[in-house]
């Protein structure tokens, strides 16, 4: 009797829920239903011969083939958003995360869906949308704040609250999937293997929609320790599972003067190694969020910068700290221990004829040790001016300074000048548009182990021709030369390259086609060596079958012959191989 | 019961006394110390042996571990409390020690409050030579087996991973010069490896649709090459770029010692890669507007 009681109990609240959105929509006059984005499937396929076939002298650099699927609707109903987000491919190449390339090795295991699912290739997310209220599902890249967490794509599910001023976030989910660790012997390879990341967040602050904001953020990694049955423990080794708590402060404000600002503290508590012995006699728990051991460790950063913007100008500088052990997985890869501070400017003079942007700044590494400081100066300007409508140039100038204190110090100085004037004219049947570019650049570097002081003076010269022709609109062409050399000394080592392209465009009105193509040839010296040579070509095609529906393919074909660098051996004297690219995709649009 | 309990007592501070009149103890650390204390408890930084020698008879004696560690200077920085020393077990014959059993960071007492404050805010040690000094005491009273402590120096280095400098950070290039050539540059590793190191550049298209990580983490790199010593390299890139759409790419360098090891990192996942970049290529440049001093017509932001 109860148990029936329960089931009517459950059914009725099945039909409250399911006809909630219903009503909903109803208590609103008219929704409308739309849908809108896009979907498509690409096609890249890759091959590549040489010539001889043995010793390998050229790696292949694409994946034989490579096909994605994008599926990416909005279907709005009234003030219901349902936005699909799914970009997908069966294929595992992974270089820059487990299993770090491996997955094409003979006889390593093939991804199951789990791994598949979470594997950073793909992206599988909804994010259904009520007024306020947001659902994250599946695949999400959330960020949070610069010091928390932001550029990872971690699968699960979570929600975005923002009733009034009010803000309320929550997301959890697996940012890596486990691999076990795998040994090849033919060919000899190890696989370390990596453990289940998860990282569960949350957010809660106070918001005014492009005036301000202040809220705090807390951000719980973890990696599963029984996520991987044996790990290896020699040379390589596994990973350690690692822990990772972050509690940061945001601010944020804009006003209608002009100023903004944001700022940012933070503090990490990271344990190194889950399985490591505890209590840690100098690093305190925080419970309930996170238990320190043996290889625990804390500390702090911060973020700071304000300016003011006027209509021509803008004026800021910020400020950032990390300290040596601030440490989140929600950007890992993010260096730590160093200060950096930067004054930025933009603004328009000279009757708006003038766009001057430029950025100077410092940044000191290994800040924590003043004996082993490093400081790098930072300064970038580029200044654009229009004199009048057919002349105007960019001048550019980057100084990027690297130095370690000491007379065995370490020093990479680069200075780079870069000009372009363009000018353009007309005749009665056609324009025409001239661009050149010179670039000068000096990098001084300390090479190892020698470590002696190298200089690399670069000269970049390129001339572009672009014209026009006004009975013929639908063909669009352009031209260009470029002539590099590189010196470096004491070894005198030159580097020269020559290249000529040009691209030829045509535009079908009728068909809705647009052709085009594209030849570029090219000449390389390295002293003492003969010349290599190489020819790009590519011809293109972009097709609108319908309204809704196009159609992008492209063929590349690449052929480079080496002069007697790779020699010996003999056999490899005028080495040469040849890649061949088609790339070919549909893509239909929905909605109008 | 008195005399059963005292002629016990008797026999196993004979017994110890015996065995510890012959126990030998090596301390091996090696180079570069490991970076993080926490990597102590890994054998590949080096171990503790110590061997027993009962002249063919199998025995046992319980020991624990008297820790010295000692600046540049030979100033000392920390020392082991005995009381609260971990007891081993050890039996004839030679018993391995990982190196954390013998630095007992848990049982240290500092009296450099600047080096807690290193261990407390990086779980490592600042960058120094040290010396290691141990002693093995009886685990019953806490008496000097070795008489005399056993010291090894070691190195202790904090890596800094290199900087990516050019191309910097969400930039353009202009195609019609890429299409030749892109220059990358980036600093060096801090200090510098006494061996020497390998940069291996990694460069990953990030295709239409798809976020800087997501293809950083997942793509294969369209080029992946090693160099030594220096901290440049000019890539002949061999794409078509001039194709009507701007191509974005995240670049980064994977400095590895001579034998491929990555270099320790925070993130041991990380595999010694550096903070990756990002950059675009663009047929179309604008120079007249825009907060970074170039924006590429087409549309596509970095």
């Amino acid at each position: 009797m109860k148990t029936q009681r329960q089931y009517l109990s459950i059914k009725r609240g099945a039909i409250v829920l399911f006809l909630l959105p219903s009503l909903l929509l109803n208590a609103q006059e008219t929704p409308k239903f739309s849908i809108s984005g896009n979907m498509g499937v690409s096609y890249e396929g890759y091959s590549v011969t040489t010539n001889p076939s043995t010793p390998t002298f050229f790696t292949p650099r694409k994946p034989t083939t490579l096909i994605r699927f994008m599926f990416q609707p909005v279907v709005s109903f009234g003030e219901f958003k349902l936005p699909f987000n799914f970009n997908f491919s069966p294929m595992r190449n992974n270089f820059g995360s487990p299993p770090y390339g491996f997955g094409n090795l003979p006889g390593f295991p093939k991804q199951n869906f789990k791994q598949w699912l979470t594997n950073p290739m793909n992206s599988i997310g909804v994010n259904p949308t009520y007024k306020w209220a947001e659902l994250q599902l599946g695949t999400q890249f959330i960020k949070y704040s610069d010091l928390s967490t932001g550029d990872l794509g971690i699968f699960g599910y979570g929600f975005s609250l923002k009733p009034g001023k009010i803000r309320l976030k929550y997301f959890s989910g697996v940012s890596q999937q486990s691999y076990q660790p795998f040994v090849s012997l033919v060919p000899p390879a190890t696989f370390v293997g990596s453990y289940k990341r998860t990282i569960t967040m949350g957010q809660i602050g106070f918001e005014q929609d492009n005036r301000y904001f202040a809220g705090f953020n807390l951000v719980k990694s973890h990696d599963d320790v029984g996520s991987i049955a044996t790990p290896l423990t020699g040379i390589p080794s596994t990973p350690k599972p690692a822990e990772n708590f972050v509690l940061s402060f945001v601010t944020r404000f804009n006003t209608e003067k002009g100023w903004y600002g944001q700022t940012e503290f933070g503090t990490t508590i990271s344990t190194r190694d889950i399985t490591a012995l505890g209590p840690n006699p100098l690093v305190k728990d925080f419970k309930p969020y996170i238990s320190t051991n043996l290889s625990s460790f804390r500390d702090h950063a911060a973020q700071i910068g304000f300016g003011k913007k006027g209509k021509d100008w803008d004026i800021g500088i910020t400020t950032k700290w990390l300290g040596a052990g601030y440490y989140t997985m929600g950007y890992s890869f993010v260096q730590n221990d160093r200060l950096d501070y930067t004054l930025n400017t933009r603004f328009n003079a000279w009757k708006k004829k003038m766009n001057v942007v430029a950025s100077i700044g410092e940044r000191f590494g290994n800040w924590s040790n003043a004996g082993s400081r490093t400081k790098q100066l930072i300064a970038n300007t580029n200044i654009f001016t229009q004199f009048n409508e057919h002349f105007s140039v960019n001048a550019n100038y980057n100084n990027f300074g690297f130095q370690t204190p000491g007379l065995t110090g370490i020093k990479n100085v680069g200075n780079d000048l870069g000009i372009n004037p363009s000018y353009n004219w007309s005749t009665t049947s056609m324009s025409h548009l001239m661009s050149l570019t010179y670039n000068w650049s000096k990098y001084d570097e300390t090479v190892f182990p020698a470590n002696t002081l190298t200089s690399n003076n670069s000269h970049t010269a390129m001339l572009m021709y672009v014209p026009t022709f006004f009975d013929k609109p639908n063909i669009s062409t352009d031209f260009s030369a470029m002539y590099f050399q590189n010196v470096t000394t004491p070894l005198m080592t030159k580097l020269k390259i020559y290249t000529v392209s040009s691209s030829l465009g045509y535009h079908f009105p009728k068909q809705k086609i647009n052709l085009r193509g594209q030849l570029q040839y090219n000449i390389t010296t390295i002293n003492p060596f003969t010349a290599s040579k190489n020819l790009l070509a590519t011809l293109g095609a972009d097709w609108n079958l319908s309204k809704r529906l196009s159609w992008t393919t492209s063929m590349t074909a690449n052929i480079f012959k080496y002069g007697n660098e790779l020699a010996p051996p003999a056999t490899l004297l005028s080495a040469r191989y040849m890649e061949s690219t088609l790339k070919t995709a549909l893509l239909y649009k929905f909605g109008n | 019961m008195k005399k059963i309990l005292f002629f016990l007592l008797t026999i196993t501070f004979l017994g110890n006394y015996s065995v510890l009149a012959q126990v030998t103890v090596t301390l091996n650390i090696n180079y570069p110390a490991p970076t993080y204390l926490s990597d102590w408890n890994n054998s590949r930084g080096g171990m503790v042996t110590v061997v027993l020698n009962s002249a063919g008879q199998q025995e046992t004696a319980l020991v624990k571990f008297r820790t010295q560690l000692q600046n540049s200077n030979g100033g000392i920085i920390a020392t082991s409390k005995d009381a609260t020393a971990r007891v081993y077990t050890i039996r004839s014959g030679a018993t391995t020690f990982t190196l954390d059993k013998a630095l007992q960071l848990e049982n240290l007492q500092f009296s450099d409050g600047a080096i807690v404050h290193r261990i407390q805010t990086s779980g490592r040690l600042p960058a120094d030579n040290y010396t290691l000094c141990v002693e093995l005491l009886s685990g019953l009273n806490d008496v000097s087996i070795t008489k005399v402590p056993v010291c090894r120096p070691f190195v202790q280095i904090n890596y800094q991973l290199p900087y990516l400098l050019i191309p910097t950070d969400k930039s353009w290039l202009d195609a019609n010069i890429a299409q030749s050539l892109i220059t990358f540059r980036w600093s060096s590793l801090v200090p510098m490896n006494r061996e020497g190191v390998v940069y291996r550049i990694q460069v990953f298209e990030i295709l239409a649709g798809q976020e800087p990580m997501q293809a950083f983490r997942s793509n294969q790199p369209i080029l992946e090459t090693e160099v030594k010593g220096t901290t440049q390299y000019f890539w002949r890139p061999q794409l078509s770029f001039k194709d009507g759409v701007p191509h974005v790419f995240i670049w980064t360098v994977q400095t590895v010692d001579l034998k491929g090891t990555p270099v320790p990192s925070l993130d041991e996942n990380n595999q010694g890669r550096s903070e990756p970049h990002v950059f675009g290529v663009c047929d179309q440049l604008k120079h007249d507007k825009g907060d970074t001093g170039a924006e590429c017509a087409a549309g596509r932001k970095l």
